[in-house]
């Protein structure tokens, strides 16, 4: 195993070793268990929907699809979870590379390494910690749902899905619903992990530690609210990553607006990672 | 010569911290920079180990041009100013992960180090419930643990005993022996005469003065 | 390391433990609420249903059956043509100027009680479907076109009755421009009853099929 791969493989013990992980990991499941006592649990299991449970009056029965905490946009949990993902995924690990320039542990690291390595393995640690710690908890309340609500495919003709005819991949969640969810959990990752790189390339201009932290939450509800009640709403991360989605996007341009945010990070840290001094 | 400095220089946001440095240095012996806070120490101990680029000459480790030929030197052990260390490790995992990083020594090496410097290696204590002395010792083991050709370390008896300072001393003469080069920048004249075969006098970021150390 | 030899095993036991009760508990879940058993027939074929309408009452197998006889998807020009249609007549949301295209999903209906008692077709409970839309009867045009039949059809018993169901179908329910450029291309179902039984009318291509012969029979 050459330098790299072994330094890639120590920021990631850091990453995924650290009480922030555990923390956020924490708050992640607090909410995604939450939704399942509020929501699955009683759709599941409560007298009040035993009708629908049923099928009574032509209705078709709630399924894991509907249910699930990505399945849905009208419960708290489910937008508070969304809300707070930005912060979420920085939390782990998105500061380390602020706190390892103020105090010189970076210069430690860099004398090993090499600046090049040092970089990468930190993005690459801070993006995976990002991306885990926001999916586990998805990926829980979605097995926990199945405890509790059956796995009955999404039926268009139900009008009970939260998925419409416009939403991108639409066709797919109603033909191969388990693919359509694979693929928001693919895209959640990866704008997690890039959100919480925005921190490892703002560290160098940041005045504090907390300001590193929290400006990607800022600037991703600055977004919502930016984009609110424009056609472009839907774009904002807190509402691109959800499955059951409120507004319609083209994936094409999600793809090309966050690969845009992904290379000026690339290109910014790259920058950082030549120039940087010891000072 | 292993380390070589040539028409050195360095301006850090219009103040020349670095001024025509020219040193020749070569290994297995021990040179010593003296001089007041601010008179360019640090930031030639930075520049030699890759961590600042020089505006003008530059710095040839082993033949190789630092910030050309590599971005540091290939084998060093550093000690600058406060060592900086993960808080929540305890000071055996703290060296354990950096070494890790290039893999050179193993679990006994690091263990060895850490009783060298005064340490227990088996102290679960983290890094943060150190005190000064303490995290001072860690640093220097951190800088020596992995037999590197070349040595920077920066007051390195800072904060401690008379025990600790014998300790750095006996450590540095090992590495010394062992055909190291080391560099040590204190304020303690006396010391640096014990330690040093060439102490070098640093004002203004020059280098204003040479004498030869007691231990030649 | 016999220490650790324990615990990993352990912890695997209990793992697999957890594992066991959540398969066998997912199961017990989807036993007690199956997925729809589905029945299909094609266009032109006498299709059943049974199930609960959406008035609560009960449809036994057989007691209604459903004949789709034709199905076309009208462009706005075509839907204007269609006799009880009134000249310049305009839906609310291409009137509001939300969609700027529409489709109108036309099926022609032959319902028959098969029972020795009236019977009412709910109509308004079947579904047009193609893929992820869905639509449910455009009652305003239905009257239109039935001539003021109830959307509870009367049956009497051994009757047959004739119907000509619509659902509309509109450019900003399509997920790309592209996807509504090939509307007419896309193959639809018409879904009489959701759960536990799904009854579905295969009708093929509407949209590479002529308008139905409404004015000619009028």
């Amino acid at each position: 195993m050459n330098t790299s791969l072994r330094m890639m493989k120590t920021e990631c013990r850091r990453a995924f070793g650290s009480r922030l992980f555990a923390a956020a990991l924490v708050a992640g499941l607090a909410l995604a268990l939450a939704h399942l006592v509020t929501i699955a649990v009683p759709y599941g299991t409560g007298d009040v929907w035993e009708v629908w449970r049923g099928g009574a009056k032509g209705a078709y029965p709630f399924s894991v699809y509907n249910t699930w905490m990505g399945g849905e946009n009208s419960s708290a949990f489910t937008t508070l979870y969304y809300f707070l993902l930005p912060l979420l995924a920085c939390v782990p690990f998105a500061d380390s590379g602020y706190t390892d320039l103020k105090s010189g542990y970076a210069a430690q690291m860099i004398s090993r390494a090499g600046r090049s390595a040092y970089c990468a393995a930190k993005v690459l640690a801070v993006a995976l910690s990002a991306g885990t710690v926001v999916l586990v908890p998805l990926v829980v309340n979605f097995l926990g749902t199945l405890l509790f609500v059956p796995l009955l495919p999404p039926e268009a003709a139900a009008g009970t899905f939260f998925v419409g005819p416009s939403a991108a991949f639409a066709d797919v969640f109603y033909g191969a619903p388990l693919v359509y969810c694979g693929l928001f959990a693919l895209l959640t990752f990866c704008v997690a992990g890039i959100i919480a790189c925005l921190c490892v390339a703002l560290a160098p201009v940041m005045p504090n530690r907390f300001l590193v932290l929290v400006t990607p939450f800022l600037l991703c509800t600055a977004a919502s609210f930016v984009l609110a009640g424009s056609g472009l709403a839907g774009y904002a991360p807190t509402e691109v990553l959800m499955p059951a989605p409120r507004f319609d996007v083209q994936p094409a341009v999600v793809a090309v607006a966050y690969g845009l945010i992904a290379g000026a990070e690339a290109v910014a840290i790259a920058r950082h990672a030549r120039t940087f001094e010891a000072l | 010569m292993y380390l070589t400095i040539e028409n050195l220089s360095k301006t850090i946001k219009g103040a020349l911290v670095l001024q025509d440095i020219n040193l020749s240095l070569d290994r297995g012996k021990v040179y010593g920079l003296r001089g007041k806070n601010g008179s360019g120490k640090t930031m030639l101990m930075r520049a030699i180990a890759g961590l600042i680029r020089p505006t003008a000459g530059y710095v040839r480790v082993n033949g190789q041009v630092i910030g050309t030929d590599v971005s540091f030197p290939p084998s060093i052990g550093l000690l600058l100013e406060n060592p900086a260390f993960i808080g929540s490790y305890t000071g055996f995992k703290n060296l354990q992960v950096l070494a890790g990083i290039q893999a050179r020594i193993d679990d006994e090496k690091i263990r060895a180090t850490l009783e060298a410097v005064g340490l227990d290696p088996h102290d679960r204590r983290p890094y943060r419930k150190y005190s000064l002395g303490m995290k001072q010792r860690l640093g220097v083991a951190c800088a020596v643990m992995e037999d590197p050709d070349l040595v920077l370390l920066d007051e390195p008896t800072n904060a401690l005993d008379p025990a600790g300072v014998a300790q750095v001393r006996t450590l540095v003469s090992a590495c010394k022996q062992r055909g190291a080069l080391v560099l040590v920048a204190c304020h303690d004249a006396d010391e640096l005469d014990l330690l040093a075969d060439e102490v070098f006098t640093m004002a203004e970021g020059r280098i204003v003065n040479s004498a030869t150390g007691s231990t030649r | 390391m016999k220490r650790k030899t324990a615990l990993t095993l352990g912890a695997t036991v209990a793992l697999a433990v957890c594992a066991a009760f959540f398969v066998l508990r997912v199961a017990q879940v989807n036993a007690a609420t199956p997925a729809p058993e589905v029945h299909r027939f094609a266009l032109g074929e006498e299709a059943t249903y049974s199930g609960n309408d959406s008035s609560g009452g009960t449809v036994n197998p057989g007691d209604i059956t459903v004949t789709a006889e034709h199905a076309a998807l009208l462009n706005r020009e075509e839907l204007a043509k269609l006799p009880g249609i009134p000249a310049g007549y305009v839906d609310d949301l291409m009137a509001s100027t939300s969609a700027n295209d529409m489709r109108a999903l036309v099926v022609e209906v032959t319902l028959r009680n098969t029972t020795s008692e009236p019977r009412e077709a709910h109509v308004q409970g079947f579904k047009a479907r193609s893929g992820a839309w869905s639509n449910g009867l455009f009652a305003e045009i239905y009257f239109m076109l039935n001539d003021g039949l109830s959307t509870r059809v009367p049956l009497e018993p051994g009757g047959t009755e004739k119907a000509t169901l619509i659902s509309l179908l509109y450019d900003n329910q399509s997920n790309s421009t592209d996807a509504w450029q090939h509307v007419d291309e896309r193959t639809f179902d018409l879904v009489l009853t959701v759960y536990p039984q799904q009854y579905v009318i295969n009708l093929g291509q509407p949209g590479l099929n002529s308008a139905p012969s409404l004015g000619e029979e009028a």
